[in-house]
């Protein structure tokens, strides 16, 4: 094949300028990587997940009640709509473990009996199910086996109704329903050495908790999805006199939530983040060729004096920007491709699932390579458009497009005239160029903002976790027990070993209404001048519970549309008292991590009808190293449900979010380097041969290259810092609209940026900005004075 | 000696152009017949007018009033499309600054304007009938400005082109040089018989054309026919 004289200019040219190529590639590289990543690990988790749900029939909605007998499930399952339904035995224990210290927590989950197939059927990962003739023997779930380092055929000890009970783990398994292994919504991340899921034989069961005959929790599959508030209202009104808690529809269940908010994000991020990179990467391709047309004017000139067609000019620089585009777009695919299985990884520690699907999407591939091309071949056409309007002849004479525009500062005369020759160029050349310095200004811009992204986020969470446990939460831990007990438990626990101090605490679950808008919610009962549950109101100031009257998080207050001062009223979901009750609204408070209503222990007590009870108990030890010897004493504590140490929380969420946390931030400067990189590369390479002639006039009057470089790199500067100062409030925007999208029943972002955010942002551009000036610096002693100067403008 | 086959006519040609309040004449009810063929040189000062008459014979430029003919067809009357083609298949153009393009060497310079014709000449060929022979594969960069300037003339008459247009072909050149590129262009008009025309300023080159036409403020002052043309090599200025 003869490849045609232009086509050996095109891969001259494209060479030549190889710098800017690759700049503007590798914007592009990252907009597709990002692009193919995120999709192809949205595409491929969905994929998991879905089949996961299929195959091990994950429920559609569940409700727990007291206690219901077993015959009931046959009346739910006679609903019209409802395909299947199940009655389990779920409870939450403690669980402790030979060799360990610490209580954990656990969920006991009853296996029905001789069924092939379930609801929220388990996949069985190590060993075998238990025997059904074998009472004692168990399944745990995969993560918690994992990470305590336990062996088949080890104990664990549960404590039901007061007694301890040793069951036998004779495999691993995972379930549908715990996708996302976590204990409730404050918890965020899991914690699988602390939180793990048994699953047990139904007849165990049963004599564990004394519910013979009995079920506290039913799972139905339904065969329409949109009637599922039709076939829920009618069986919780079934289930109503045996107590019904709560009733949870499939997309409100927390791992399902979790795991699909995941899913979601990924799908906007894989939208919103390459078309930022790809709109940079199509801006410095308008500039890149409308430059090279301008500066190639003369030619295109000649080549239409010799006959070429407007389309077989514009064709050559159409094919510029398409080879730019299949360049970034196959290097694009390449990385994100790689990309995608870190992901998957990553997700992998967090979610478990039987087998992460793993399909390669060819098509996505394909999809990216297209839009990559498709960007780079629209900027072409914005840039040649000026092709069709060059007459041959004119542009053989000189170009007179160029015309010195005096700036307003001149007519500042005190500035003007009190500024050195070289600040006079810069300005000059900065009003000469309004275009190309206002993109430059952008791209700093948008850098900056992306950065600015990043930190935030590790702001906002830690700002999240200092408040809820170092703000709200005074204790070291809490403990919870089985039922409510009255105020003895409370002295005894005052006289715990090493516990400076302890608090009493009531936890329970209210239907709130108002109007027509109904909630369930947690309230929490708390002594009047508690020192360990500390209330505050959006500006931080301490809330002293009244006797009468509750507190509302914010986002109850925002869902039940109540403010201060309005009455509303409750109804306990438990209990022998199930009456309703007005309150009112004593104010707001600020709540990121969770939501709660707060109120007088004692008057909560009342409502429930008894003097004060308690089920929670808030303990502050004398010093935190004796917190492993106060978890072992408590180990042997039957009553106890649950033993919740908040520095195991902060831990937990140290080691798994700080880690991500910084692989993230990693990832976001690396593009916001990119992005600034390239921007500033490509307008002070475009800048230096726009001016070969300027620079090469002051080398030969005698300037040298350090002043010479003065003139563009001070202007880069002065871009630079016009784009960080407009990126800051951007990116605080940035940050508010993400807090607005993350507002959502488990936890808020607070809006909260740090000082050193600012600094750290400002110095990072700084250093990419200064590396590139750097870098550019031998651009200027490579122009050649006597090459620049012999040759016609 | 000539056939006189009218390739080229021009009938009543005036230019204006419009600037601002003022209108420039710069053509003015211009007529000539241009012969297969010929070489004729058009002379004028700077203003003459002589640039603006080469753009429209090359169709780069169009008349305000007049008609063009070239053989039959009249291409006052052709879009921007249709002058393009007539540019592709029936003219070739030299400038007085070479325009090479920088990236590519002196044969690609060629093959750019053969690439496009139907009927081209081998671009090696042309260089060797220019005497660059051997440096086909330099840059222009690397060539001095006259051999730049012959690899030009080489590109236009490489089309195989009915007419060639010169614009000020010596004028970036030093008088040897120049001479060596007449002497080229004069070859390439008795050799293929390629109609030549030349705008100059430079009186000294009339002597070599067949028909010498000058110009001035925008008008045919003189049309001049050389019977006996000199060789490029004996002319002086």
């Amino acid at each position: 094949m003869v490849i045609k004289a232009l086509d050996k200019k095109l891969f001259r040219e494209l060479w030549k300028t190889k710098g800017q190529v690759l700049a503007v590639s590798a914007v592009i590289t990252c907009g597709i990587a990002v692009y193919i990543s995120f999709l192809s690990a949205f595409l491929n988790l969905e994929l998991t997940r879905d089949s996961y749900y299929i195959n091990y029939r994950f429920h559609d909605f569940s409700i727990s009640v007291e206690k219901a007998p077993l015959n009931s499930i046959f009346k739910i399952q006679s609903i019209a709509g409802v395909k299947s339904a199940l009655g389990r035995i779920s409870k939450e224990v403690t669980i402790s473990l030979k060799n360990k210290d610490s209580l954990k927590t656990g969920r006991i989950l009853s296996l029905p009996k001789q069924q092939k197939s379930f609801i929220d059927n388990i996949y069985l990962d190590l060993g075998r199910k238990p025997y059904t003739n074998e009472p004692n023997e168990c399944l745990v779930d995969s993560k918690f086996f994992e990470s305590n380092k336990l062996k088949l055929n080890d104990f664990v000890t549960v404590t039901t109704n007061g007694k301890k009970q040793n069951l036998k783990i004779v495999g691993t398994a995972m379930s549908p329903e715990f996708v996302y292994v976590i204990r409730n919504a404050s918890d965020i991340i899991p914690n699988p050495e602390k939180f793990g899921i048994v699953w047990v034989n139904k007849d165990w069961a049963e004599s564990a908790f004394n519910l013979k005959g009995f079920y506290n929790e039913v799972l139905a599959e339904i065969e329409e999805p949109d009637k599922i508030d039709k076939i829920i209202n009618s069986a919780e009104k079934m289930l109503t006199s045996y107590g019904v808690y709560s009733k949870i529809k499939r997309k409100d269940q927390l791992s399902n939530w979790m795991l699909n908010s995941e899913i979601e994000q990924l799908a906007v991020s894989s939208k919103i983040t390459p078309a930022i990179f790809l709109l940079v990467s199509s801006i410095i391709l308008v500039i890149v060729i409308s430059r090279m047309v301008k500066k190639e004017r003369t030619y295109i000139g000649l080549l239409k004096a010799y006959g070429y067609t407007n389309f077989e000019i514009s064709f050559h620089y159409i094919k510029f920007a398409t080879i730019i585009g299949l360049i970034g777009g196959i290097f694009g695919v390449i990385l994100g491709q790689g990309l995608s299985y870190g992901i998957m990884d990553l997700y992998s520690t967090f979610f478990s699932f039987p087998e992460l699907k793993y399909k390669f999407y060819s098509s996505l591939s394909i999809f990216g390579i297209l839009i990559s091309i498709g960007c780079c071949l629209i900027s072409s056409l914005f840039a040649i458009s000026s092709v069709i309007k060059i007459n041959p002849a004119e542009a053989m004479k000189e170009d007179t497009s160029f015309v010195v525009v005096s700036t307003p500062f001149e007519k500042i005369k005190f500035f003007w005239d009190n500024i050195s020759f070289i600040d006079k160029v810069i300005i000059r050349n900065i009003w000469r160029y309004p275009l190309r310095s206002l993109f430059t200004a952008l791209g700093v811009m948008l850098s900056t903002a992306i950065l600015f992204l990043g930190y935030f986020s590790s702001d906002s969470i830690g700002f999240m976790m200092d408040y809820q446990f170092n703000k709200i939460q005074k204790e070291d831990l809490r403990i919870s027990f089985y039922i409510e007990r009255d105020k003895r438990a409370f002295y005894e626990a005052s006289r715990f070993p090493y516990v400076k101090k302890a608090e009493e605490l009531l936890v329970y679950p209210f239907e709130c209404k108002n109007k027509w808008y109904k909630k369930q919610v947690v309230i929490y009962g708390i002594k009047t001048n508690s020192e360990l549950y500390n209330l505050i109101d959006i500006n931080e100031n301490k809330i002293k519970i009244a006797k009468e009257g509750v507190f509302l998080s914010d986002k109850i207050a925002k869902e039940l549309y109540l403010k201060k001062g309005d009455r509303f009223s409750i109804t306990p979901l438990m209990g022998k008292v199930k009456n309703e009750k007005e309150v009112f609204v004593l104010g707001i408070v600020q709540q990121y991590l969770g939501t709660g209503i707060y109120m007088n222990i004692e008057t909560l007590s009342r409502l429930l009808g008894s003097t004060k009870i308690v089920n929670t108990i808030l303990l502050k030890v004398e010093d935190e190293k004796y917190l492993p010897k106060l978890s072992k004493f408590l180990k042997d504590i039957p009553a106890i449900s649950s033993v919740e140490l908040k520095k195991d929380s902060l831990d937990n969420f140290n080691k798994n979010m700080a880690d991500s946390m910084i692989r993230v931030n990693f990832i976001l400067t690396l593009f916001a380097g990119v992005i600034a990189v390239a921007v500033i590369y490509n307008s002070t390479i475009i800048n230096l041969t726009e001016r070969e002639r300027e620079i090469a006039s002051l080398q030969v009057l005698g300037f040298n290259d350090e002043e010479v470089g003065k003139i563009v790199f001070t202007e880069n500067i002065w871009l630079s810092l016009v784009g960080m100062g407009l990126g800051l409030p951007l990116g605080h925007y940035f940050c508010k609209a993400m807090t607005i999208a993350y507002d959502t029943e488990f936890f808020r972002i607070p809006f909260f940026i740090s000082t050193e955010t600012y600094f750290i942002c400002a110095f990072v551009i700084t250093f990419f900005v200064l590396v590139t000036n750097f870098y550019l610096k031998r651009k200027i002693n490579e122009i050649s004075i006597v090459d620049v100067l012999k040759t016609r403008e | 000696m000539l056939e006189k086959n009218i390739i080229f006519s021009l009938k009543d040609i005036s230019k204006k152009y419009v600037m601002g309040e003022v209108t420039v004449n710069a053509l003015n009810n211009i007529n000539i017949d241009v012969y297969d063929g010929e070489f004729l040189v058009i002379l004028g000062t700077s203003g003459s007018g002589k640039s603006t008459l080469l753009n429209i014979i090359g169709g780069m430029d169009t008349p305000s009033s007049g008609k063009i003919f070239f053989k039959d067809q009249e291409i006052s009357s052709y879009n921007q499309k249709q002058l393009t083609y007539y540019r592709r298949e029936h003219i070739g153009f030299v400038f007085q600054f070479y325009n090479l393009i920088p990236i590519l060497t002196a044969k690609e310079n060629v093959d750019m304007a053969t690439e496009i014709s139907k009927n081209p000449a081998d671009s090696l060929e042309m260089l060797d009938m220019v005497g660059l022979k051997g440096k086909e594969n330099n840059f222009p960069s690397q060539l001095s400005g006259g051999e730049q300037q012959r690899v030009a003339v080489a590109r236009a008459a490489a089309k195989r082109p009915e007419i060639l247009l010169c614009d000020e072909p010596t004028g970036a050149l030093d008088y040897n040089t120049g001479k060596k590129v007449l002497h080229f262009l004069q070859k390439i008009n008795s050799e293929t018989k390629t109609t030549l025309i030349i705008i100059t300023h430079n009186s000294g080159i009339a002597d070599i054309a067949n028909r010498v036409i000058k110009m001035r403020d925008g008008e045919i002052k003189e049309i001049i026919c050389n019977e006996n043309p000199v060789s490029a090599e004996d002319i002086s200025w």
